[in-house]
């Protein structure tokens, strides 16, 4: 015997949707792209699902293009013996770039592109520590500077958040879900039939009820991580 | 009820002027169309669902592709426009019986959809759009071989021994809205009652003769 799939298609949440609050597919259209941008919604302020990509350095340009689907940049992480080594954004790395001869390019004599504070790698241990690992965000190019250090044999990964609408296939959201969509729906609906615009601020209410809900899930620890907690602070006592 | 039965109980439930003055069928059954009619309309302010128990069933209907790309299919039948998408087709489906495949939309919405839209990236169903005369279709990519569709359709277009379902319904209570309603035979009655028969022989003629009508 197996239970139910924990991750269900985003339609599935609609047409159940219909089914239990007695509403005609009229609107099924309508009510799908509603809850696509509830997801996204969930994905973006509530949501713990990052999605993880390797990306390249363009050893050019010295910078990383921002994948289409980034929402929200997270970090820029690069291994280092197994685990992930943090950027740290520095909104000061050169990010213009040069045209030249109709190719977008860097000009090394306007900083473009050149290695920042050479010999002056600092560790956080002494004053005034630095992480010599940095980046620059530039949201509007939609690219991630970094300075001259690092080249397209480098490893680097960015987390990020994204829509979670799969453009190309299905998008299958978690099933822990629903209520959040149902209350979301039930609220839209409120502004859509005007009829039920009295219902408004109650609906809205149990939205906002159910996303604590699903926040409360998704962000609690468990007992272990409690008592892992508990335990690092202690401090054995030497015995005589 | 089958249609000529429901046109017989208008018929006898009429006065008689005298023996050579009668209704014509074709206005009595205009009459019935109309007063059924408004009965749809209120049983779709009532409750939309429940059109689903007044249609007529077509099966295997084709479909056809134009020059532009658009996907259409003719409707079988007229049908009786409704204020909803889909106006008088309440259901469409593949012939094999189960998820929802089919959802109504309106040419609007089938606009708007292609100029962007979440829904168009996670849709896989079909949208089906109804003017006067036909049905075209958004997103039909699966090989499906003929549609069944479900019908309101008018009291003419019914055949003399089908049986027409008329609404019973008496109340209609939408959201914020009630009324007393009358029935079936209320409403052809208020129409009927108040014509002399002898105007009502639908040629338009100013002078009367002895040859009968029907």
């Amino acid at each position: 015997m197996t239970d139910t799939s924990a991750l269900i298609p985003i339609e599935q949440i609609v047409t159940r949707w219909l089914f239990k609050y007695r509403k005609s597919v009229d609107d099924y259209g309508l009510y799908v792209e509603h809850a696509a941008q509830c997801y996204q919604d969930f994905n973006l302020y509530d949501g713990e699902i990052l999605t993880t990509a390797k990306v390249t350095l363009n050893p050019t340009l010295k910078c990383i293009e921002m994948p289409d689907d980034l929402l929200k940049f997270i970090n820029l992480v690069t291994p280092i013996k197994g685990g992930y080594w943090s950027f740290t954004q520095n909104d000061n790395i050169v990010n213009t770039t040069t045209t030249v001869g109709g190719v977008e390019t860097r000009d090394d004599t306007q900083g473009e592109g050149v290695k920042m504070d050479v010999d002056r790698v600092v560790s956080y241990g002494a004053k005034g520590g630095y992480n010599k690992f940095r980046c620059t965000v530039d949201m509007a190019a939609r690219r991630i500077y970094t300075d001259n250090t690092y080249t397209a044999n480098d490893y680097m990964v960015l987390l990020y958040v994204s829509s979670g609408i799969n453009a190309t296939g299905e998008t299958k959201v978690p099933s822990f879900l629903i209520p959040v969509f149902d209350a979301y729906l039930l609220w839209k609906e409120t502004i859509i039939e005007l009829n039920l615009a009295k219902l408004h601020d109650q609906r809205f209410d149990q939205y906002w009820k159910e996303k604590m809900k699903v926040r409360n899930l998704i962000n609690a620890m468990s007992k272990d991580e409690w008592l892992d907690i508990f335990y690092s602070q202690f401090t054995q006592a030497p015995q005589r | 009820m089958i249609k000529q039965e429901i046109r017989s109980l208008v018929r006898n439930s009429l006065p008689k002027i005298d023996k050579t003055n009668r209704f014509a069928d074709r206005y009595i059954d205009a009459v019935i169309e109309k007063a059924l009619a408004s009965l749809y309309h209120d049983v779709f302010l009532t409750n939309p669902l429940s059109l689903q128990n007044y249609t007529k069933v077509y099966y295997t209907i084709g479909f056809d592709y134009n020059t532009t790309g658009v996907t259409y299919c003719t409707l079988p039948e007229s049908i009786i426009p409704l204020e909803r998408k889909g106006s008088g087709v309440i259901r469409v489906s593949a012939p094999a019986q189960g998820q929802l495949i089919f959802f109504p939309t309106d040419f609007r919405e089938m606009d708007l959809i292609a100029n962007g839209s979440f829904f168009n990236s996670v849709n896989t169903k079909v949208g089906y759009a109804v003017n006067q005369t036909r049905m075209e279709l958004y997103n039909l990519s699966m090989s499906i071989k003929g549609l069944r569709l479900d019908l309101l359709i008018p009291f003419s277009k019914y055949a003399e021994d089908e049986e027409v379902k008329i609404p019973e319904i008496t109340d209609v209570i939408g959201t914020n809205y009630r009324q007393v309603a009358q029935t079936f035979m209320d409403r052809v009655m208020a129409i009927l009652g108040v014509v002399a028969p002898v105007d009502t022989k639908d040629d338009n003629a100013s002078v009367m003769t002895n040859a009968k009508d029907n």
